[in-house]
């Protein structure tokens, strides 16, 4: 509404909006309730029912991850979105409102779908496993009650959310974000207690020797459970972010004017920004995770780390090395639409040799793949030069110097078409060179000392060079923010003169991103090999064993890609959605204005 | 448009393929959860010999009338001293042969100062398979402070089939916990204690689960006390699956997770409140329109 | 400088080949080679295109070939040089080897968490090793003495007089026997583990390690637990090097 001061006539279109949320839901808990409690009294009782073709396995694995990727996506994009509008607020610049707005849009629909795999999914968890199903049901009660109290709650404020976007405007503007941050806290809750009957299926605790409910609180907070969500809560937004500015390159390429090509350049290069802001802090996380599982149960730990499922963090490293790769890509193709940023790209020869040798090291594998003769050569399975870095102390080092490139492109990026005029512009810049090279010193010192002593320890050696780099990085910003106050600008950003290949960049940034979800995700539950509750309940079904990493990655592989396929429906159906707002073309108009 | 579209169709599954291609260069194996003991042919005789032993103490329910210990049951000979007995008991029948046969055919011979009343190994309750006997013999002979002698043939192991499918355990958990011999259901077990195929028409599921906790609580009608022995040792899940199984021959319906099901009167209840929910949604709704066009109305005129 | 992209660039990735191919010895398998070549063009490919003059010169040579715009003779070269590369890459893969096939392994496969040392269960995460836990010196010392005399009677055969891994049979075993002078091998590894893959060999190993053709016997059958404990204290100290401890309680993640 371009007259917020008005009295709103819009009360019952919003009620309406939130009134449909609330019956969707209602009407897809009766129907999968009486699905459930229908085959349940026809089909005879047993403890597993065998899904044909498919298999109980599969059947339930593919519905859970792309509910759960639904859900990270639904609950990543109102943190985008809230955060945007927030941005919004603060530069007073109508464009980030414009963007959060457009993809909150797309959150009525991306519920429905996220509902109807969920039910999906307990329809075939009640059916196949109903003597498991029944045992955790009975355990956590109080908490699926309060998990659908939550999922009402968030219904509710969400359609509020979206459907006040006009309404609250000007002065109400700060209830209308405070409002997006109840939608993120009620989201976040809705995650902490769907995280508390996964993570304790990996770590449980809080039950007797017989498996009997102790105390419901132990129970969901088990070693894993806080890691989980707050390493979820991190990739929730990382995802949201990459998934927008996907879109942002898809309506990009198919742009037919320049003023089109220059919006959804910029929002490709908002959702990436934010997409990898919080991918960098993301690695510390899941450090967070694997130390718990180790001290849950170090059998649990070796067979992650080192045992049976040692190789697909091959694949992961791979896919996380191409990240980087990507997200320079597009940072330096994006630096040659800014005037002035040529200055920069003479240190690009020295970040691709530092990411190349990073990704080299962080490749090279601890058990190599070799001919008897070339066994007989290096006079065992270690090779005397290459196994210097196969081990962790390498890795860990070149991935902080990865991290850090990574960063410095940014900064780069973000001081473009800009020159300090400060005063005390040349000591700045200096402390900032200076704060960089002792990190790079930190890390690689630590690094290469870390060959010379017990590898007890070598373990604390990575909290100093992730401390190193994230402190580096704190100083960096800290100063570069008022060096550039009030800097001289050489030229604006000329938004839309981008290549289209850095389009593609930002499509593979969104396509690694789901694929790691996947890939993490079979990890994560294939630990548990053959339980359903680590070490407690054995998972007695024809499924119960360690499948090879080939048919698990062509699973998540065909996931990733109906994911892609869903979420693609999803936006298209969202676009073709009239927006029903009585003065649309005054909206689109100042859009227009506002894309520069 | 659809030529863009189409590129990014291609670039997505070649990205997609190639990281698929990656899983399919890494070593690939299955592993498969350990398997349930199983006597085979090369099984080490040691191995053997402490397979029977928990036959004995199990599934065999020998225990309840034997003993291999210095306490125990003295209803049947004391098993420590069987093997080293097994040569003079039978003129003519070698040791190993003698106890082999008095686990298949009790009724063979039978132990002056002994009732034979001894079931038959080989067929229910215990229903062990030629190997499973061989093995408690491999036991009993390494109890009386021998060698195992036995030797597993491929045809013993032919008939160890494993039991079928775990749809519920029930009546396998009464052979396995040794109620059935004592007692006998739908036609098979002892006739120590009382027939239980009715029993839950005249008992609550909660009372059977008291009286196998503790069988002092009450005894039924017509048989003496204190010869149940306490069913502490039971996991508490196989004692809720084996009154499921004992509700279910009198057709009454008791969940083996040990409560009702969430989905019966829970579920409803939810139902209820959400519909209550969903109508005060719709009555605010109702009211919230008519108020704007009763007000849209003046203003209009 | 960058007007020279195309030919720049051809030059690192054959620089990059002939160093890994031929500065570093003993030769790099050729699994790590190919690993690392397609890394190192994908990231020569990344930094071409990152750059939209750099991307414009490293495209124009090609594009000329493409279009006709330089000497026939080269054109015809070109022509010739792809299907011939194509075709000896081919030939390369499907070429009768008389190698032995590769074997991808887990350096150090995961131990159960119980294990059966002569029908007792041992339980891998609390074994310590009874003969250093709170010995002295003295005792130390003799039953290393007595660990160095069981090697020499049992395992020097395959792991060699000075602890190399290089006894009389080592070539004849394929993988061949750990040495234990590597620092990737006992010295990354507890006592508990080491015990474990000495009394169960190479029949013990799990099928996550596969495909693992280890030609260890299996010591629990050969020597008393004493003597196994005892073989232990002799190789590290032996060798040089110290058991690794875990931190209580944390573990660790570099393996």
């Amino acid at each position: 509404m371009i007259h917020p001061s008005s009295s709103p006539p819009v009360t019952p279109y919003a009620l309406k909006g939130v009134y449909k949320g609330i019956l969707k839901v209602s009407v897809m808990l009766a129907l999968t309730y009486a699905l459930i409690s229908g085959l349940a009294s026809i089909l005879p009782a047993a403890d597993y029912r065998e899904l044909p073709l498919l298999g109980n396995r599969v059947a339930v694995w593919i519905p859970a991850q792309l509910h759960l990727m639904f859900a990270a996506f639904v609950l990543g994009v109102p943190i985008f979105a809230v955060i945007t509008e927030i941005i919004g607020a603060v530069t007073k610049e109508r464009r980030y409102d414009e963007l959060a707005r457009e993809f909150t849009k797309l959150l009525a629909m991306a519920y429905t779908v996220t509902a109807v795999l969920g039910c999906m999914l307990l329809a075939l968890l009640v059916l196949l496993y109903p003597k498991f199903v029944g045992y955790m049901s009975e355990l956590f009660k109080p908490t699926w009650l309060l998990y659908i109290v939550l999922i009402f709650g968030e219904v509710i404020v969400a359609y509020l959310y979206w459907y006040g976007w006009d309404t609250m405007q000007g002065r109400y503007k700060k209830w209308h974000i405070a409002l997006g941050v109840l939608v993120n806290l009620w989201g976040t809750a809705l995650l902490f207690v769907a995280d508390a009957w996964v993570t304790f299926m990996m770590s449980p605790s809080g039950i007797d020797e017989a498996n009997h409910l102790v105390s419901l609180w132990d129970a969901v907070a088990n070693h894993t459970w806080m890691p989980i969500n707050i390493h979820r809560l991190l990739a929730n937004v990382a995802f949201g972010g990459a998934i927008a500015a996907a879109y942002a390159a898809v309506r990009f390429l198919n742009a037919s004017t320049d003023e089109e090509r220059a919006r959804f350049d910029w929002m490709g290069y908002v959702g990436s920004f934010i997409a990898i802001g919080a991918f960098i802090p993301l690695p510390f996380a899941g450090y967070w995770l694997g130390r718990e599982i180790y001290q849950f149960s170090e059998q649990m730990g070796v067979s992650m780390m080192g045992g049976s499922f040692a190789w697909l963090w091959i694949l992961q490293a791979s896919l996380i090395g191409s990240l980087f790769f990507a997200a320079n890509f597009y940072l330096w193709l994006g630096m040659g639409r800014i005037p002035g940023a040529n200055r920069y790209t003479k240190f690009q020869v020295l970040m691709i040799l530092v990411l190349a040798l990073g990704f080299l090291t962080w490749a090279t594998p601890r058990s190599i793949i070799a001919t008897g003769g070339e066994m007989a050569a290096m006079g065992g399975s270690h090779h005397p030069f290459l196994g210097l870095f196969g081990v962790m102390a390498a890795k860990n080092t070149a991935v902080n110097l990865m991290i850090l490139t990574t960063f410095m492109s940014f900064m780069m990026y973000r001081r473009g078409n800009r020159i300090p005029v400060v005063p005390w512009a040349t000591v700045g810049k200096a402390l900032q060179a200076l704060v960089v090279a002792v990190a790079v010193g930190i890390v690689l010192f630590y690094g290469v000392y870390s060959y010379f002593v017990p590898s007890l320890v070598r373990i604390g050696f990575s909290v100093y060079q992730v401390s190193a780099v994230l402190g580096a990085m704190a100083v960096f910003v800290a100063i570069d923010i008022p060096l550039l106050k009030g800097a001289r600008e050489i030229g604006a950003i000329q938004w839309g003169k981008i290549a289209p290949r850095a389009q593609y960049a930002l499509f593979f940034m969104a396509i690694v991103f789901t694929l790691l979800m996947g890939l993490m995700g079979y990890i994560r539950s294939g630990i548990r090999q053959y339980w359903h509750v680590y070490g407690r309940v054995a998972d007695e079904s024809a499924h119960a064993y360690t499948m090879s990493h080939g048919s698990a990655t062509l699973i998540v592989s065909g996931i990733v890609l109906v994911f892609l396929l869903l979420i693609a429906g999803v936006f298209a159906l969202t676009a073709r959605q009239k927006d029903k707002r009585g003065d649309a073309p005054a909206q689109v108009a100042l859009a227009g204005e506002d894309a520069r | 448009m659809s030529r863009t579209l189409a590129k990014i169709l291609v670039f997505t599954l070649v990205v997609i393929g190639a990281f698929a291609y990656l899983g399919q260069l890494v070593p690939q194996f299955v592993e498969h959860p350990p398997q349930k003991v199983v006597i085979t042919t090369t099984t080490d005789k040691a191995d053997l010999a402490e397979f029977g032993k928990k036959l004995v103490r199990g599934k065999g329910g020998c225990l309840v009338c034997h003993k291999d210990q210095e306490t125990g049951n003295e209803r049947g000979p004391d098993l420590r001293k069987a093997a080293a007995q097994a040569p003079s008991r039978k003129p003519g029948t070698a040791a190993e042969d003698y106890l082999i046969e008095s686990l298949k055919e009790p009724g063979a011979f039978v132990v002056d100062g002994y009732p034979n009343m001894m079931p038959a190994a080989v067929k229910p309750p215990a229903k062990m398979s030629m190997a499973e006997v061989k093995a408690v013999v491999a036991y009993l002979q390494v109890l009386a402070g021998g060698e195992p002698s036995v030797t597993i043939l491929p045809e013993d192991v032919a008939t160890a089939a494993a039991a079928t499918g775990p749809v519920h355990r029930g009546r396998a958990l009464m052979d396995t916990h040794a109620c059935i011999a004592c007692h006998s259901v739908a036609g098979e077990g002892g006739a120590i204690g009382p027939e239980l195929t009715t029993v839950a028409t005249r008992h609550e599921p909660a009372t059977l689960l008291s009286k196998i906790r503790q069988p002092s609580t009450w005894t039924a009608e017509g048989f003496p006390a204190g010869v149940m022995p306490v069913g502490d040792a039971i996991p508490e899940g196989d004692l809720h699956e084996i009154v499921a199984y004992l509700a279910s021959l009198a057709g009454k319906s008791y969940s083996a997770t040990g409560a009702t099901s969430p989905w019966s009167h829970e579920g409803l209840r939810l139902g209820l409140v959400i519909l209550i929910f969903n109508l005060g949604m719709l009555l605010v709704l109702v009211l919230a329109r008519r108020g704007e066009r009763a007000r849209g109305g003046a203003s209009h005129g | 400088m960058v007007k020279w992209t195309f030919g720049l660039a051809l030059a690192v990735w054959l620089a990059v080949l002939a160093t890994l191919k031929l500065g570093i010895q003993p030769p790099i398998p050729a699994s790590v080679l190919m690993l690392y070549m397609v890394l190192v063009t994908i990231a020569i490919l990344v930094f071409v295109a990152a750059d939209e003059t750099r991307f414009g010169h490293f495209v124009a040579p090609l594009r000329a070939v493409y279009e006709g715009r330089v000497p026939r003779p080269v054109q015809v070269a070109v022509l010739v040089a792809l299907p011939a590369l194509a075709g000896w890459g081919t030939w390369l893969r499907v070429a009768p080897n008389f190698d032995a096939p590769f074997e991808p392994r887990v350096v150090h496969p995961e131990p159960p968490s119980t294990f059966t040392f002569n029908g007792r269960t041992v339980d891998q995460l609390t074994l310590k090793n009874p003969l250093r836990e709170g010995a002295d010196a003295e005792s130390l010392a003799r039953h290393t003495a007595a660990g160095k005399t069981t090697y020499y009677r049992n395992c020097f055969f395959c792991h060699g007089d000075a602890l190399g891994g290089d006894g009389h049979f080592a070539l004849a075993l394929r993988p061949i026997p750990a040495n234990f002078r590597d620092v990737g091998t006992i010295s990354m590894l507890q006592e508990s583990y080491v015990f474990w893959r000495i009394s169960t060999g190479g029949p013990g190993l799990p099928n996550g390690a596969t495909p693992w053709h280890s030609a260890m016997p299996v010591w629990q059958n050969y020597l008393t637990e004493e003597e196994i404990w005892q073989v232990i204290l002799y190789i590290y100290e032996g060798s040089g090097s110290t058991p690794r401890t875990w931190d209580e309680g944390t573990g660790g993640h570099d393996h």
